[in-house]
């Protein structure tokens, strides 16, 4: 009885039932009308604790530096790529909120993809990888990308024979990897690993959460408000604490999908009905740095993308019972701006490696 | 006579109660399963409730039993019944971490 609760019979099973699931159904209502109490929208209290990432899940294994360091140089390497002129930070711009500022990803020979390239910013808290979620993890999102013939292209076999005559690389992944050869695995677990140490946890919004009054001004905070209120932008339902998303996937109703070829992105990988159309959900810390926004870069700005919400999605074919429109007033519009504002630090210069 | 009747009454109430098939009750809460793996007979029903205050959808791609029963919000909840015995895994198609896996046994 696994479930907790079971019963027999047909007749009585719906009082029963319905006597047995009671407490259940009014916890439920009471945890929903709680859920809104319960959040004290003052810095610092335990009620938003829940919105402060935990330590950054880098693994624990003995050389874990080591392998970061190692995943640095290969992460800006272009001579990864087969044509030697593409590397990870081709499209996974540091400048660039760790993407490329572009509507969609132009791959090798100038090939224009279908879909945005999604910011590293916070990719180690990610359960699941890629726009349509084909990775379960960032060791084989590393391989997929730098194996797909219109992205890096990468040819592995000729690339793990220069790694192996590089005399730094040799040395470098003796020191990352005691006793293993140079070969795809360890390749992608030193990539993994760096991009695993590209974390934005010290926005404004997060040292307000800590307790630091003055990190967000009022029209901020009044934009948070706005954010995880349902009847206001229920944006909370899909970007959930603590790093503003569900892991999941939604159709939010884009123009693109109107298309007379729509790309349906997680329904190629589960064919169900709601699944048509419907793209991961991005988190938001960094986001003042990667605009373009959505799956197919048609938000320029969080304007956009705020206008996009409000009216309830552009078509509304398959939508995901989320959507709605939105009843905002223009001044709690901008103070949602305001707000996803406050989840971008300032950007500071990044140091490129010298390769070896 | 009236005692008669009275057990005769009783009887049917009792009767569909050892005969019917089991109800289990699987919540959806916090993005999990509230269990992993259920045990179950051909003809249980299984009731998926949604506590979460977001939408849930329950679907199996499995060769046991393949269905889709679209998304539901918080306070619903879908049901199955299972008519054959398998192993049915079950995923919720918003919320990938979701799955769990129901053994149906003769």
């Amino acid at each position: 009885m696994a479930s907790g609760i079971y019963l027999k019979g047909l007749f009585l099973q719906p009082f029963l039932l319905t006597l047995l699931l009671l407490p259940e159904l009014i916890s439920v209502l009471y945890a929903s009308e709680d859920s809104d109490s319960i959040t004290y929208f003052e810095p610092g209290h335990p009620s938003l604790q829940q919105w402060l990432l935990p330590v950054p899940p880098i693994t624990t294994a003995a050389n874990a530096v080591e392998q970061l360091q190692l995943g640095k140089l290969l992460f800006f390497d272009p001579r990864l790529s087969a044509n030697g002129n593409f590397a990870c930070s081709t499209c996974h711009n540091p400048s660039l909120g760790w993407s490329d500022g572009l509507k969609t990803a132009i791959g090798q020979q100038g090939i224009s993809l279908n879909r945005a390239t999604p910011s590293l910013i916070n990719v180690a808290y990610n359960k699941i990888f890629m726009w349509d979620g084909r990775q379960s993890n960032l060791e084989s999102q590393v391989l997929g990308v730098m194996g797909a013939e219109h992205e890096m292209n990468a040819d592995y076999e000729k690339l793990l024979i220069f790694l192996s005559q590089n005399s730094t690389y040799r040395r470098l992944f003796a020191k990352a990897f005691p006793g293993k050869h140079i070969n795809k695995e360890t390749l992608a677990a030193a990539i993994a690993q760096f991009e695993r140490t590209i974390i934005s946890k010290n926005t404004p919004f997060d040292r307000w959460i800590a307790g630091e009054s003055a990190a967000m001004s009022a029209d901020q905070v009044a934009g948070f408000q706005v954010f995880i209120n349902k009847t206001k932008g229920n944006c909370a339902s899909c970007h959930h604490p603590p790093n503003f998303t569900d892991d999941g996937f939604h159709n939010i109703g884009l123009k693109s999908f109107a298309s007379s070829n729509p790309d349906l992105g997680r329904y190629n990988i589960k064919p169900i009905k709601i699944s048509k159309g419907a793209f991961k959900t991005p988190p938001l810390r960094g986001i003042g740095l990667t605009a373009p926004y959505f799956h197919d870069g048609s938000a320029a700005t969080l304007t956009d993308v705020i206008d996009h919400y409000t009216q309830g999605g552009e078509v509304t074919t398959n939508i995901d019972p989320e959507m709605k429109k939105l009843s905002l007033s223009k001044i709690e519009k901008k103070q949602l701006k305001l707000f996803l504002e406050a989840l971008t630090t300032t950007t500071d210069s990044y140091p490129v490696p010298i390769l070896p | 006579m009236k005692v008669y009747k009275l057990a005769c009454f009783s009887i049917a109430l009792i009767y569909p109660l050892l005969l019917t098939a089991d109800v289990h009750i699987v919540d959806q809460k916090n993005k999990e399963f509230s269990t992993n793996e259920l045990r179950v007979k051909v003809g249980d029903e299984i009731r998926f409730t949604n506590q979460d205050p977001f939408f849930h959808n329950i679907f199996s791609l499995s060769d046991t039993m393949f269905f889709d029963l679209g998304s539901y919000p918080q306070g619903e909840f879908r049901s199955i019944k299972v008519k054959q015995p398998g192993v049915i895994e079950v995923e919720c198609a918003i919320h990938p971490s979701m799955n769990m896996k129901i053994i149906v046994e003769e």
